[in-house]
């Protein structure tokens, strides 16, 4: 993100940021940071209203590929405790109980359980888990067209569902997911960390305070260079079956097809839902199976945008995108390899917007890309104001800027720069020497401005932890009786996870109707009635997903 | 009070130095934070420091920050627009009157050349050209250049008036340059803002590393800012602390910028009796009241030498120096010689 920032300029932006929420604390307009701008951040715990659980709740993993891999790493025993995992692969069925060597943030089960990963049981098909009166709830981290059909047998198995993002493949589906979770009395949650991620909620905050003035634009790419030769692992524990199309670039989305799964899946996908292993393996490449790049990235952004601008829907959208990169016999696919979006969303004062104003003027332009032939930038939002920019970079670290104001008499580079530095007491303040030349020098304490939350040097945590413990709490706490009833303003009466149906349905809505802007070459309209739960209208009402939800 | 009794003496030779011991710390090792506000202005960093809680708007920074600005408009030679630059294309026999701040300033360094008997000049802007050290390449002028420069310096060019706060050239061809003295006049300036306008009850302010203030407490210390003073030479050593408490420190170096020449690295300050590099320091640091006066000091004795300038010291009360000479040894002046802790680290 923030193409031309250097590693001076990032520092810089960073202490901005503990500068302005440490400022907003002290004048009481954030609730996110503790007392003083360099103090700790407060527990996402307290923050997101979430309190510990007394029993964990039992619950069983169906998927265990790459994302469910990093929700097994991600996730806190004492709130959820595996019970079960199923998965159709055997390699995933594998992986996930021996974790990924390459990958430290896919431990596996065996590494985190101990002993007592014996007691998971593994199944190779979800169905089995629906049987099992001892798991109270399910985490779904299956290919995208499954993700329906699973959650509601699921609910109806009596089961509280927390769906891996996208909701589902179509709008038709997410609101029959919505519907199952209102009959059944269960609770719907879906996987958008970002609900849970302090560095939105810092973000957010920093918006609501005004800081960057007028917000006119926010630009955010996730940019991946997936261009690269392939080369098969060396010593590999897996062997690439044989008669398949194998790698010819390095790209996540295109893994190699192992014998081990070919071995027991050749001709018994179809029952599954997949047309033949390879469209199991690499689902994301096609359509009925996957929802391309919006799906998969645009997804997190576009809610990431709309939780900035105060979770409201946007007002149009307008997409360019293709396979320009990738053919026949170098990674084909049907989705596109690059895509750029552009959404008109609602600004605060609009008649849409968060404060219900009556000026239409008032549009905030975000745009998108994402592309598998470049990664010069991280992934990110930048958002533009009138006084200032936000740069949000791969859910880890945020930049503030303010921007020059031009009535102040200027020489160059005159905007302040801003840094905390914390040192042992009766250090030198500075050092004092010759004069330095420009841009040289110092402090002479050490520089330890620390990540933007989470204290020092520690990683931000992107959400998935507390996502799955909020999602136990709900569940703790939650009245299946009582169900999704609403109170006269309209309100659940019951605590609902941050990211439950209705929120997931229009993250799903944002990014499926640019893959229709994007196939039908034309500006799409949003229409109020799509995000809304109990209303029939689709924006996708011709689209036919592969399996049937009944 | 003989000057001999007023000064207190140290010297120590290198090896001593080496082996001299580190300061007792008697605080309580708590961590503490600082917020640190720069900006690049007169070609370096320039930086105020404030205790972290310390409930200063952003406002009052920029305002500071904006008074340095507005001082480099007005003193800097670097433009051509600045007023000094302006002064210096005026000919003799033309009085102009002059805004009171510059005018004050150039006051100050009209009495400081005095007091140095002609050490700190800042009539000295056809010599700093002469040796390139104005726009670069430093370079040894010609015997020719050489012979007329002591003609074209000197603030016996100059008559300042302070009934008409004017300002004329009793000669021509004599140029102003306010480097010697043009930081701590901003550190100064930008101090007033902080302290007195604002009422910011502790902080640090510094520019280049060469000229800083401090007023009031850093968290941590009892009273004062901790700072310490770059080894010349030694990379990453430091020669001595001080503690800047309501006080500030003005250093004189040949380190960043100088001449190399017929094997020798000659330092970018002046001597304006020679026209020549000043010879014997490598770098004086001088604690003072205010920031202009540290500033022009430090200059003025790395010209002088402690010799000359043990003559001199009873005319600032409150002022102490360190000289670093070129052999290592170090000899702190003042009445206070006890405000430099000498260290080895």
């Amino acid at each position: 993100m923030a193409l031309d920032l250097n590693a001076k300029q990032r520092e810089t932006g960073k202490a901005n940021f503990q500068q302005v929420t440490g400022d907003l604390t002290r004048r009481g307009f954030m609730r996110s940071m503790g007392v003083g701008a360099s103090v700790a951040a407060i527990s996402p715990l307290v923050y997101f209203g979430y309190k510990s659980v007394g029993k964990p709740v039992r619950a069983a993993l169906i998927g265990g590929g790459d994302e469910g891999g990093i929700l097994v790493g991600a996730h806190n025993p004492e709130f959820i405790k595996f019970v079960a995992v199923a998965d159709i692969r055997p390699y995933n069925r594998e992986r996930i109980m021996k974790g990924d060597p390459k990958v430290p943030l896919r431990p596996g089960f065996n590494k985190l359980y101990g002993p007592e990963a014996k007691d998971i049981k593994v199944y190779d098909d979800y169905k089995k888990i629906l049987e099992d009166k001892d798991i109270e709830a399910v985490v779904i981290a299956t290919p995208l067209s499954t993700h329906a059909k699973i959650a509601i047998d699921c609910m109806r198995a009596g089961k509280h569902v927390l769906c891996e993002k996208l909701m589902a493949w179509n709008i038709s589906q997410c609101k029959k997911m919505i519907q199952v979770a209102r009959e059944t009395g269960r609770i719907l949650s879906v996987g958008h960390q970002r609900h849970y991620s302090m560095l939105y909620a810092h973000a957010h905050e920093i918006l609501e305070a005004g800081v960057l003035g007028e917000v006119r634009h926010i630009r955010a790419l996730w940019h991946r260079n997936n261009s690269w030769p392939f080369r098969e692992e060396a010593g590999s524990a897996y062997k690439l079956a044989e008669g398949y199309a194998q790698p010819h670039y390095r790209d996540g989305w295109y893994p190699p097809i192992y014998d081990i799964d070919e071995k027991e899946l050749k001709g018994k996908t179809e029952s599954h839902g997949y047309k033949s292993v390879v469209e199991l393996v690499r689902w994301r490449l096609y359509n009925e199976t996957g929802g391309g790049l919006m799906a998969e990235l645009g997804s997190h952004q576009m809610d990431a945008c709309s939780i900035f601008l105060g979770k409201v829907h946007p007002l149009s959208v307008t997409g360019v995108g293709g396979k320009y990169f990738y053919g026949p016999g170098r990674n084909d696919r049907e989705s596109d390899d690059s895509i750029f979006i552009t959404y008109e969303f609602p600004g605060p004062t609009h008649p849409l917007g968060r404060n219900k104003g009556s000026n239409k003027d008032d549009i905030v332009v975000v745009t998108y890309s994402s592309l598998n032939t470049n990664s010069f930038e991280s992934y990110g939002e930048c958002v533009m104001g009138s006084r200032g920019s936000m740069v949000v970079e791969q859910e880890q670290s945020i930049y503030l800027y303010s921007e020059k104001d031009p009535n102040k008499k200027s020489g160059d580079a005159r905007s302040t720069e801003v840094s905390v530095t914390t040192g042992p007491a009766g250090k030198p303040a500075m050092e004092a020497s010759s004069t330095w030349g420009p841009g040289a020098g110092g402090p002479a304490v050490a520089a330890g401005g620390g990540a933007a939350a989470g204290g020092p040097g520690a990683a931000v945590s992107r959400g998935y932890k507390e996502e799955m413990e909020d999602f136990a709490y709900c569940i703790r706490e939650w009245d299946g009786k009582l169900g999704y009833e609403k109170d006269t303003a309209g309100a659940f009466k019951q605590r609902l996870p941050r990211c439950h149906g209705e929120v997931a349905m229009a993250d799903a809505i944002i990014a499926l109707s640019a893959n229709l802007s994007m196939k039908s070459r034309q500006r799409i309209d949003f229409n109020e009635n799509w995000f809304r739960g109990d209303n029939p209208e689709v924006p996708d009402k011709d689209t036919k997903p592969r399996i049937d939800v009944g | 009070m003989s000057l001999q009794r007023r000064a207190g003496e140290l010297e120590l030779t290198r090896r001593s130095l080496i082996l001299a011991r580190p300061r007792v710390d008697a605080s309580p090792p708590v961590s503490v934070s600082l917020i640190r506000y720069r900006q690049q202005a007169m070609a370096t960093t320039w930086e105020v420091t404030l205790p972290d809680l310390n409930p200063a708007a952003m406002g009052d920074i920029d305002h500071a920050f904006d008074v340095l600005h507005s001082l480099e408009s007005l003193m800097t030679v670097y433009r051509e627009d600045s007023k000094v630059s302006a002064l210096n294309r005026l000919q003799s026999g033309v009085e102009t009157r002059l805004e009171p701040i510059l005018f004050g300033i150039l006051l100050q360094c009209y009495e400081w050349w005095q007091q140095t008997e002609g050490a700190l000049d800042i009539a000295s802007g056809r010599m700093i050209k002469a040796w390139g050290f104005f726009r670069g390449p430093p370079s040894v002028p010609d015997p020719s250049v050489m012979e007329i420069l002591p003609s074209l310096n000197g603030m016996d060019k100059v008559r300042l008036d302070s009934a008409k706060r004017s300002f004329e050239w009793l000669s021509d061809g004599v140029e102003l340059n306010l480097g010697c003295v043009g930081k701590g006049v901003a550190v100064d300036a930008m101090n007033a803002v902080l302290e007195s306008e604002r009422g910011l009850s502790s902080g640090l302010i510094q520019g280049g590393g060469s000229s800083a203030r401090g007023w009031g407490g850093c968290p941590g210390e009892s009273n004062g800012w901790r700072v310490s003073i770059k080894h010349p030479w030694l990379d990453g050593a430091i020669i001595a602390e001080a503690i800047l408490d309501n006080m500030a420190l003005g250093t004189s170096a040949g380190s960043f910028r100088h001449l190399q020449h017929a094997g020798r690295r000659l330092p970018h300050i002046l001597n304006p009796s020679t026209c020549r590099p000043a010879e014997g320091m490598a770098s004086v640091s001088v604690l003072a009241p205010n920031a202009a006066l540290a500033d022009a000091l430090s200059t003025a004795f790395f010209i002088m030498g402690p010799e000359k300038a043990l003559a001199r010291m009873g005319q600032w009360p409150n002022v102490t120096a360190l000289f670093f000479a070129d052999s290592g040894k170090i000899t702190v002046l003042g009445e206070q010689p006890g405000r430099f802790h000498v260290c080895c680290h």
